[in-house]
């Protein structure tokens, strides 16, 4: 098993930097804790499952095709966590924190707002395209599709759906930059409005 | 071909999603791998022990939830198991004793039928009744019953050949005995390997008995190889006057073969009276085997009776070596 681990982390190496990208934006609907849980439950369920990888030329997409499945685990288990509660099976020590937890980059809020708004299936696809740099073929495997159409149409969707997000949260962002002002002047008004509306009454 | 997302279908006026995917793509995490790493090996230690637990957890779950189907898969192989080794008793056929008759004065015949290939070569007895005739008894092998339909037309064919009958050898699987009794024969066929000599010397007494042969003496000696050698005693009286006896016990690679043929003369022993032990060794060689040499064939010498022992060296069909094969004259 060490020997065993020794190679995984040396095949895990290369990849680690977009694994942990690809797992924040995968959970950008959730908390940054969330996106923490699902690369350790798939880091250990890689670690653990290495031995039955005959092919390791094929870790990346292995890899991410366990991130990719644990993340829709987590989603179906929070679905049934509000009527069931469902425990941990293994009792390992905590992972070490390795998202930072205030994001201050404008860019990045944005596209986290337009991923959460996607679809889980959309959002993977996505991720997997621009972050992993997979090929169609690759995500239909990783997505355990049958025909790459879908995940051609799948992916023109996301775009589609981000670009108009990207586009909305832009112009809020604008907005409110350039009524920060207004804002407070809209709020006296309204406040005055308000006041002379129950005198009348 | 990798298409960048957002090379397709961009529309001048809306934003450009890659310039926010470049900014993902510039996040280093690297970082953090050297504590990820640590973590990693202390949990591989922790998983590997939980692997076991885990197998043994799920053999006990498997257990559990499928004890009934696995008690009946049990119960059907023990059935079947106990099924198969219940001890039968079946007849078996290995093999034919085909006789026939014709008289004694017939030469002819005789000498024809002495002149078949099959009959020279197989395994036979001729007894003189006290009619004139000779009755021919010849066991036929297992592996030559296909042509027991030739050889009966050959013997038909000859003038003055009397009831050529046909008797099926059987012998009973559970108890490996085979034996036919006809005309006096007695033939058995023992397994000795890994048999100790006190279960051998059993074994042996045991099929004796039950071919009506009792009070046998059966000793064992070692040759000079450390090859196990049975000697087996029988009085005379226990056999039949004129009856033959062939036992094989199969040591591993050694075969031992205790075979008598017993042959009263036609002329009340007087074949070997006043003869000299040359005159005798001849006599031998002309009515058994002309091959024998002087040394494999004894003369046991009884007042004025004489009679003849005879010892060969034979392969059997597998190759091995039949140490011991006595034929006695009287």
């Amino acid at each position: 098993m060490l020997s065993e681990t020794s190679q995984f982390l040396e095949l895990l190496r290369p990849e680690y930097n977009d694994a942990l990208k690809y797992c924040k934006a995968l959970c950008a609907k959730r908390s940054i804790d969330d996106a923490e849980d699902v690369l350790q439950q798939s880091l250990l369920k890689s670690l653990e499952n290495f031995d039955r990888l005959n092919d390791r030329s094929k870790f990346r997409s292995w890899f991410f095709k366990i991130i990719t499945r644990e993340f829709f685990n987590s989603v179906r288990k929070d679905f049934w966590r509000k009527f069931i509660p469902l425990d941990n099976a293994m009792q390992v020590p905590e992972m070490p924190e390795v998202f930072d937890r205030l994001e201050n980059d404008n860019n990045k809020i944005i596209l986290s707002r337009a991923l959460s708004r996607i679809s889980s299936k959309e959002r993977s696809a996505i991720l997997l395209f621009e972050i992993g740099g997979f090929s169609i073929e690759e995500i239909r495997d990783i997505q355990n599709e049958k025909s790459t159409s879908a995940i051609k149409s799948r992916l023109s969707r996301a775009r589609e759906k981000l670009r108009k997000i990207i586009t909305n949260e832009e112009g809020n962002i604008s907005n409110k930059k350039n009524k920060n002002s207004i804002i407070i002047g809209d709020l006296h008004n309204e406040t005055v409005s308000l006041i002379h509306g129950t005198e009348g009454k | 071909m990798k298409q960048s997302a957002s090379s397709t279908g961009q529309k001048e006026n809306n934003p450009d999603p890659d310039k926010y995917f470049d900014e993902l793509r510039k996040e280093n995490y690297d970082g953090t791998f050297q504590p990820v790493e640590i973590w990693l090996r202390k949990s591989s230690s922790i998983l590997s022990n939980k692997n076991s637990e885990r197998k043994f957890i799920n053999m006990k779950n498997y257990f559990n939830s499928h004890k009934f189907r696995l008690a009946y898969t049990f119960l059907i192989l023990a059935f079947v198991v106990a099924a198969c080794n219940y001890p039968v008793t079946q007849q078996e056929t290995v093999s034919d004793v085909m006789t026939w008759s014709v008289n004694k004065d017939n030469t002819e015949a005789v000498s024809k039928i002495h002149s078949f290939d099959w009959i020279k070569n197989g395994e036979y007895t001729e007894n003189i009744n006290g009619e004139g005739k000779i009755s021919y008894s010849l066991v036929i092998p297992k592996e030559n019953v296909d042509r027991v339909s030739d050889y009966k037309s050959q013997l038909e064919a000859i003038s003055g050949i009397n009831d050529v009958k046909m008797i099926p050898i059987n012998e009973t699987i559970k108890r490996p005995v085979y034996s036919a009794l006809l005309n006096g024969i007695f033939k058995t066929d023992i397994n000795a390997t890994n048999m100790s000599d006190e279960e051998l010397k059993e074994e042996v007494s045991r099929q004796l008995k039950n071919a009506g042969i009792e009070n046998a003496q059966v000793d064992f000696e070692k040759n000079a190889d450390g090859k196990r050698l049975i000697r087996l005693d029988i009085s005379g009286e226990q056999l039949k006057k004129e009856g033959d006896f062939d036992i094989t016990i199969r040591d591993g690679n050694n075969v031992s073969r205790m075979k008598e043929l017993r042959k009263e003369s036609p002329d009340g022993g007087e074949k070997f009276k006043g003869k000299t032990d040359s005159e005798i060794r001849d006599i031998v060689r002309k009515d058994v085997d002309p091959a024998l040499t002087d040394d494999q064939i004894e003369i046991i010498r009884d007042g004025e009776n004489a009679m003849v022992r005879i010892k060969k060296i034979n392969k059997d069909n597998k190759g091995n070596t039949i140490i011991e094969d006595d034929i006695k004259l009287k």
